[in-house]
């Protein structure tokens, strides 16, 4: 075979694999739909319904397809176009923790009738269950530790004391939940004393400062400890005479200590130090105070009841001058962003005109919220969630966590429980 | 070369050190002849200094005690100096604040408790040059907090309040600083006043705690602390109001596996969703003492009819949706704490069904 024919048997292979590739790739392209999943897209507009699957997942062997829990309207392991609002739980959820994976945003929750704690990837919804030990009753549950560790809290038989148990997920991960859909399991772990009143997770999630007290009235005495998750280890760190404390945040060196609020009662909020002892007033006499401070310590969220109402203020503590906000909401259904600047806030419609915080507290008052963005440094605020728009509930707002990613604001829908998402990166603002 | 070059360099810094060593002898020379003219008025709450100590000039602090954040007022005076004539500058922590002919008196406000304000005063004066004196100000503070024996649900972040004849115990909070730091509070002398009348049975040194009765509903109680150092260096008085509040019955539905529903209270009317639902009555603000012994009675009645207690479990009650039909009943509840007047309250609310 001469040259020339060589080439030219070359080159004919040349065009002909070439043109193979090329047919390949147009009659990919004209099978290829139009991707629904795209941000500001309409069907980001529809709550709860739209069902375009664009790509499958697979299913993990814990998953809740079966259970009961799991979200509505959305089937495990399928990605859809997922509305910024969605409802991640039917159930009544007694704590949240918000997490990430590989750059994915994660929520952890424990359920209030069963005390499973579960996990929901927000990118597909995907749930999975990470403990099966049945716990019912559950009022209030604290994460800690990187997710490893849930303090569930529950009323003990039908008394007012309060038991709370240390919950080992990573131990009941690791050994019992090939079986979880079918066999319930022994809760890992161990109780703290009873009687813990009101307790906080440090900034760091390895300790927890929790609030015990006294008995006798008279000579009542309240006592304050840090629990050590990874050590198991307590030490009392804390006495006062007075016990209606609210520990609002704990960074391993100081506490801040609140009043229990009421309408006609003036409020304080101190700072505890640890180390030396010394209790000192952050802020103070001011009615119904309730509070929310910053990440960074610096700020702190206020509210103060005003004749039938309430308002809501920011201090900034280095050079002790105030920010009034013209919004009107509690500090518990308030956020901070970790730029210590932005918050964001559940503000209700309509705020009838009661004893506030009191009847929030109570039960005897329910919001529908919207949710702002608040810039405390200029004061602008916008709404970035009619919620309206997307759901009929009215949503009452409460346990507001921002993910690490700051992409979804997780909240808990005090009209039920119910655990909800909103996907705050994609708000228009 | 490199030798010469040495020898300059040093030569440069022996006459820098040189000049060093001077300003620093002379310097602290004239330092200490400053400071050894420091005296005559002593300040009520710091050290005072004067450049002239032949001039007697008195700094007089208003309120004596002043309080953390507080407005105080600084007045200068002499029987020396005709201060009216005199060309006066303020000055708070370094920083002018105040200047002009005749300003005997800066008012500024103290810092938080603890956080020393120095207010110094200079003066040009025709007779003795310049004058200067200083006062140190550590503002001293005093919250008083207070709780009441009544009863609020667990897990419930507000505070508990006191109702007609309710026991309250009274906490004061000082912030006093002293040389040494912060007092402890046990350390201090504490007067307690209730309305009008003293308690001096209830007054004294470390008696840091005030338990009183309160008086009827929709009243407001005031107490009064008065909080001293042993030697009176350092006090302050505050008073608190204290409003009585009217006790109340909010009921929530105890789920069996949920729990108990605080969040959200039962409304006046509602509707069976389930086949049964079990209703907790909470009785917010009830003195304890009686709930606790038992002498407080809960009689709970279904469209009138007296309903009888299980004595194990006199807050709730479980009801059962009717098989057939459709209606509503009304159920009431009246609680009444025996031996408190006064502490008593009733509640109603209609349930309603609908089996179509």
């Amino acid at each position: 075979m001469s040259k020339k024919q060589l080439y030219i048997i070359v080159g004919i292979f040349a065009i002909i694999t070439l043109g193979f590739f090329l047919a390949s790739f147009v009659l990919t392209q004209g099978n290829k739909k139009p991707d629904n999943n795209q941000n500001g897209s309409i069907s980001n507009f529809f709550p709860f319904g739209n069902s375009n699957n664009t790509t499958t997942t697979s299913g993990g062997k814990n998953q809740a397809a079966n259970d009961p829990n799991s979200q509505q309207n959305i089937a495990t392991g399928v990605k859809k176009n997922l509305p910024i609002l969605r409802q991640i739980t039917k159930k009544a959820v007694a704590g949240l923790y918000a997490t990430q994976k590989s750059g994915k945003s994660y929520v952890n929750y424990t359920e209030k009738e069963t005390g499973n704690v579960f996990e929901t990837r927000l990118e597909d919804m995907q749930t999975n269950r990470l403990s099966n030990s049945i716990m019912p009753r559950i009022s209030e549950a604290y994460f800690a530790n990187q997710g490893n560790s849930v303090i569930v809290r529950y009323l003990k038989n039908k008394g007012d004391t309060v038991s709370s148990f240390i919950l080992d997920i990573q131990k009941t991960a690791q050994q019992d939940l090939d079986n979880a859909s079918t066999s319930a399991t022994l809760p890992n772990g161990r109780f703290l004393p009873a009687g813990v009143m009101n307790m906080v997770v440090s900034d760091d999630e390895k300790t927890a400062f929790y609030l015990t007290r006294s008995e006798e009235f008279n000579n009542r005495s309240s006592f304050g400890s840090v629990y050590d998750f990874e050590k198991n280890t307590v030490s009392e760190v804390f006495h006062s005479p007075f016990s209606e404390w609210l520990p609002v945040s704990f960074n391993s060196k100081n506490v801040l200590l609140q009043t229990k609020a009421s309408q006609n009662v003036p409020g304080y909020l101190y700072s505890f130090n640890i180390k030396t002892g010394i209790l000192q007033k952050i802020i103070g006499g001011i009615n119904g105070l309730t509070t929310l401070p910053s990440p960074d310590g610096q700020h702190i969220l206020y509210s103060n009841s005003t004749k039938g109402g309430l308002a809501l203020h920011v201090l900034h503590s280095q050079d002790r001058t105030t920010t009034d906000l013209i919004l009107k909401t509690l500090p518990e259904k308030c956020v901070w962003k970790n730029d210590n600047v932005t918050l964001y806030c559940a503000i209700p419609g309509n705020i009838p005109s009661m004893d506030y915080p009191d009847a929030w507290y109570q039960g005897t008052v329910s919001f529908s919220d919207n949710i702002w963005q608040v810039d405390t440094k200029i004061g602008k605020v916008t709404t970035i969630l009619t919620s309206s728009g997307f759901t009929m509930d009215p949503l009452d707002m409460t346990s507001l966590t921002l993910s690490p990613l700051q992409d979804y604001i997780y909240f808990v829908n005090k009209n039920n429980s119910s655990l909800w998402a909103f996907e705050v990166g994609k708000a228009e603002i | 070369m490199r030798f010469l070059l040495y020898t300059d360099t040093m030569k440069k810094i022996y006459i820098s050190l040189l000049v060093l060593v001077f300003f620093v002898v002379f310097g602290g020379y004239a330092v200490g002849q400053s400071n050894s003219l420091d005296g005559g008025f002593s300040s009520l709450t710091g050290t005072g200094s004067s450049k002239n100590n032949n001039i007697a000039v008195n700094l007089s602090l208003s309120p004596k005690y002043p309080g953390a954040k507080e407005s105080a007022t600084v007045l200068a005076s002499s029987f020396q100096v005709d201060l009216d004539t005199t060309f006066i500058t303020w000055y708070q922590d370094g920083e002018m604040k105040l200047s002009g002919v005749g300003k005997k008196n800066f008012t500024f406000n103290t810092g938080v408790a603890g956080n020393t304000s120095v207010i110094k005063i200079s003066m040009d004066t025709t007779k003795f040059g310049s004058v200067s004196k200083e006062i140190s100000v550590t503002p001293t503070d005093l919250d008083i907090l207070w709780e009441a024996d009544t009863y609020v649900p667990p897990f419930y972040k507000g505070k508990a309040l006191p109702s007609s004849q309710s026991t309250v115990r009274v906490v004061p909070f000082p912030s006093f600083v002293g040389s040494d730091g912060y007092f402890n509070s046990k350390d201090l002398v504490y007067k307690w006043k209730a309305g009008y009348f003293g308690n001096p049975e209830d007054s004294g040194y470390g008696k840091n705690t005030f338990i009183y009765k309160t008086g009827y509903a929709y009243n407001t109680d005031t107490i009064e602390a008065t909080v001293s150092t042993m030697d009176g260096g350092l006090s302050v008085t505050k008073k608190t109001p204290i409003y009585v509040s009217e006790p109340k019955v909010v009921f929530y539905e105890n789920q069996p596996l949920g729990g108990m529903r605080y969040e959200n209270s039962l409304t006046s009317s509602f509707r069976f969703t389930n086949n049964e639902i079990t209703v907790h009555a909470v009785p917010y603000f009830f003195s304890l003492i009686g709930l606790d012994s038992g002498a407080a009675s809960f009689d709970w009645r279904l469209d009138g009819r007296k309903l009888e207690t299980d004595p194990d479990n006199i807050m709730e009650f479980t009801f059962r949706k009717p098989d057939k039909g459709s209606g509503k009943f009304q159920l009431g509840l009246t609680v009444d704490n025996i031996g408190y007047s006064l502490q008593t309250t009733s509640k109603k609310i209609t349930i309603s069904y609908d089996n179509q």
